[in-house]
């Protein structure tokens, strides 16, 4: 499996994609840090903006993307056909794929810590709660990826064109974004429903205890919320079971298709 | 060791209502070059993806290396090279570091494998230029460079010639015969190109609408294509002293005490026959055979003929 | 808490290692298992199997080392079965040349046998008779020389000699054969005095084989005899303006048994080009050919020459 990860990091060499995906991870927090601060915000207020705008908006549906991406083009190339022969099993393939997406994805929200830590210096904010942060970005890399994966799952399963890709990708970040954000207290406690299942729900569930809130508005919503939080083993727990759900159904597809 | 290197038994592959390949059973020897002719569409491919576990077989069997394939891909795919359809290679890598990354996941059988693979195909190491760059030649000695860097028994190659000029044409022709004679590999060969699969091969299989209808070794196939009239005499002395005397030519040759092979055909038969009884030889048989091995072809594939 | 934090990071960190350790021992324990598997594959006489390991890896000197003495020793195993395969082959063109010639023989004599025969007809077929007998008994001393040549016990008696004035000598002899078949020739040779250290005979003998080659085979008008001095070497160039030969042919020619389609009907033996580079090697010289079809052939014999 290590061998396969390092081809699958030689083989994005000189890939358009990637790159541009390298530079979103500075350019989208730099962007928001810079123009979401607001009076009296700290560095761990930037560090909100950081994971619900960049992470939720721009990090999940960029892995999907990139999931098509490379899903895809080894196919369309011809060249999988010559993996297959070498033998390399499909699942082996398929794993390799997803464990270069969660690097990446980790990768991502350290990238997005740092930029917002350098911007938030040059802003002269209070850095608080560096640590929390850090540990919290580390954190994340993991659940992101696997809030993406139903998406990424749905791109694979249809096996279609690229674009068709990007449609049902942005349908799917638009939809877990609404739901997120329309998200009603008090929420329905740990169990089949949707305040569980929906990925995105799941993470704003867990991660949303470590921010710290000012003004009245946001304490009151913070304090109506809090029954709802969960501890990250159970966060982590879900979003696990249902990445693994996924995974095998991408294994299964993958099977499924002939060469 | 295995008489048969690639054996399929009744090996079929079935679409919804369409059988691309039906019952075919194939027999490629050790150390022999074995040409699958076909025309385009008539399942060439579809059975070499089957050979390699690409596409699993609707029914029948597939042994390689006298195991059955399904369950030892691990032990057996190793010892196979493959070029199957187009090249298939990373766009946005070079030759060299294409070929670096299947040598990593397969590993190889000596040092600076794909250094020796590329000096052998003709291209540069060193070079920058990516493979969505290459013209259609290039990609196709890169093809083959994969499918020979590590070194492997059997050689499984769909139409390798695609898209090469005369010259390179030459070049993988003598390569492919000093690969199988002086170093014993196997080769498979698919072409829809009867002169070239003639040129190289040692047995030939011909395939029609996913079902083989010959194999045989090319020497057996030429034989009874060779163009010559048999005669079938009381006397071979005699009638060799005939031929020599009274029609000045010694363009035949005496295949036993009874029969006579002449491979002048600008000789009138009835005139050779007149004189021969004349002489007081009993004529039993006289065979005029004037296939060429296009036409034998074109009789065994039912008059389409190949191409 | 920063301790206990400490000792699971290091506990980590130590049983990532471990982790990796037993994986390589996995690995190399796997790999050693298909290499015996192989080598007993080669043992049992498959020379073309190899061993495959990533550069790099533990295994890959003693694999790579091992394929390189498994891939000599198949070259040399697989040059040894084609020539087996060449001597068969050979052995089978051999049957069939020379029992053609034999049936015909006995047809003729059969027929000079047969009592309805006048006396006149009586002896063209007893002539016809001797000429084929001859023609057999030439084509077979050819062949004897030809396995001697192959097995190294051509007897050659090497002398020093002066090479114009022998070339010059030899030429002499063919000049009647030539004017015969009305073919113009010039002789280009330096007056110098050439030493050379060869067999005579040899000499001869490939002087005619390949004069013999042009009246026959080359359907030439001109034909053209030089002896050029080179650094330490002389070359003797036998050149034509005839039909020449095809570049498929021409890396053949030397072979034995190989006659271009022509020449088969004209009952050639195939063998006196063999002989002729069989014996210039034996001398310590070289025999090549070059030709373009349509313009003409030449051969070129080379020998290193020595002090007078």
């Amino acid at each position: 499996m290590a061998e396969l990860l390092i081809c699958e990091t030689l083989k994005l060499r000189r890939g358009r994609l990637f790159q541009i995906a390298a530079a979103t991870a500075i350019v989208f927090p730099l962007i928001f840090a810079l123009f979401m601060v607001q009076e009296n915000d700290t560095f761990a207020n930037e560090m909100t903006v950081c994971y619900q705008f960049t992470g939720y908006l721009v990090q999940i549906p960029l892995l999907c993307v990139l999931a098509a991406q490379l899903f895809f083009s080894e196919q369309d190339s011809g060249a999988l056909k010559n993996l297959l022969v070498i033998p390399v099993p499909r699942g082996a393939l398929v794993g390799a794929k997803l464990l270069l997406l969660l690097v990446f994805s980790v990768c991502y929200s350290l990238a997005g810590y740092a930029v917002t830590a350098v911007v938030s210096l040059a802003l002269s904010l209070p850095m608080e709660e560096m640590g929390l942060h850090l540990l919290l970005s580390l954190g994340t890399g993991a659940p992101f990826f696997a809030a993406a994966m139903p998406c990424m799952t749905l791109v694979v399963w249809l096996n279609k064109s690229y674009i068709i890709s990007v449609i049902v990708t942005f349908f799917y970040t638009i939809a877990s974004n609404l739901c997120v954000f329309m998200i009603s207290v008090p929420m329905q406690p740990v169990g089949l429903n949707a305040d569980t299942l929906l990925p995105l729900a799941m993470i704003q569930r867990w991660i949303y205890q470590f921010f710290s809130v000012k003004g009245e508005e946001s304490v009151a919503f913070y304090e109506a919320f809090r029954p709802g939080f969960v501890s990250t083993p159970v966060c982590f727990g879900v979003l696990g079971a249902e990445a693994m759900l996924c995974v095998a159904l991408m294994m299964l597809s993958c099977r499924r298709q002939e060469v | 060791m295995e008489r048969y290197v690639i054996e399929t038994s009744h090996l079929t592959k079935q679409y919804g209502e369409q059988k691309s390949v039906s019952d075919l059973s194939l027999h490629v020897q050790r150390g022999r070059i074995y040409g699958l002719l076909g025309r385009n569409g008539a399942g060439k491919t579809t059975t070499m993806k089957m050979l390699l576990g690409l596409s699993a077989p609707s029914g029948g069997e597939v042994r390689i290396f006298g195991l059955p394939l399904a369950g030892n891909e691990r032990e057996i795919l190793p010892r196979i090279g493959s070029l199957i359809e187009s090249p298939g290679f990373y766009p946005n890598l070079t030759g060299t570091e294409n070929l670096r990354i299947f040598a990593r996941l397969r590993g190889v059988t000596k040092r600076d494998a794909v250094k020796s693979a590329l000096e052998v195909v003709g291209l540069p190491y060193a070079d920058k230029k990516l493979f969505s760059q290459y013209s259609l030649g290039m990609k196709q000695r890169l093809a083959i460079a994969l499918a020979i860097m590590h070194d492997p028994e059997l050689l499984i190659l769909d139409e390798p010639i695609n898209g090469l000029d005369p010259i390179g044409i030459a070049e993988i022709r003598a390569f492919i015969r000093s690969l199988c004679e002086e170093r014993g590999k196997t080769i498979l060969i698919s072409s829809h190109i009867l002169s070239e699969v003639a040129l190289l091969a040692d047995d030939i299989g011909i395939i029609d609408h996913g079902v083989l209808l010959e194999e045989e070794s090319l020497s057996e196939l030429e034989k009874r294509s060779e163009r010559y009239v048999r005669f079938a005499v009381s006397d071979t002395a005699k009638a060799a002293r005939i031929l020599e005397e009274i029609f000045s030519t010694t363009d035949f040759v005496v295949e036993s005490d009874h029969a006579l092979r002449l491979g002048d055909l600008s000789l009138r038969t009835e005139e050779i026959v007149r004189v021969f009884v004349e002489n007081e030889l009993a004529v039993s048989e006289v065979r005029t055979c004037e296939d060429s091995l296009e036409d034998y072809f074109r009789r065994v594939t039912g008059g389409e003929g190949i191409g | 808490m920063s301790v206990n934090l400490a000792l699971l990071l290091i506990i980590l960190a130590l049983s990532a290692a471990v982790f990796l350790l037993a994986a390589r021992l996995v690995r190399i324990k796997k790999q050693l298992r298909c290499f015996e598997a192989a080598l007993g594959d080669v043992a049992a006489g498959n020379g073309a199997r190899r061993m495959i390991a990533r550069e790099g890896e533990e295994t890959a000197g003693p694999a790579f080392a091992m394929n390189g003495i498994i891939g000599r020793y198949e070259e040399e195993l697989s040059a040894l079965r084609r020539a087996q395969e060449a001597n068969r082959q050979l052995m089978t063109s051999l049957s069939h040349d020379v029992r053609t010639p034999l049936t015909t023989l006995i047809g003729y004599l059969d027929a000079a046998r047969r009592a309805d025969e006048g006396p006149e007809r009586r002896k063209t077929h007893v002539a016809a008779a001797c000429r084929k007998a001859h023609e057999l008994k030439t084509y077979i001393d050819a062949l004897f020389d030809w396995f001697k040549l192959g097995s190294g016990e051509y007897a050659l008696h090497m002398q020093t000699v002066e090479l114009a004035e022998l070339t010059r000598a030899l030429l002499a002899d063919w000049v009647p054969v030539l004017e015969e078949q009305g073919m113009r020739y010039a002789v280009d040779i330096p007056e110098r005095r050439i030493m050379v250290r060869i067999d005579p005979d040899g000499y001869a003998r490939i002087v005619g084989n390949l004069l013999s080659n042009v009246l026959a085979h080359s359907g030439a008008q001109t034909l053209r005899v030089s002896l050029a001095c080179e650094e330490r070497r002389v070359c003797l160039c036998v050149e034509d303006d005839g039909v020449g030969i095809g570049k498929e042919d021409l890396a053949r020619i030397f072979d034995r048994l190989y006659k271009c389609d022509k020449a088969r009907s004209a009952g050639g033996s195939g063998l006196g080009l063999s002989i002729a580079l069989g014996i210039a090697g034996e001398m310590g010289g070289t025999l090549e050919a070059q030709s373009e079809p349509g313009r003409g052939t030449a051969f070129m014999l080379s020998f290193p020459q020595t002090q007078g």
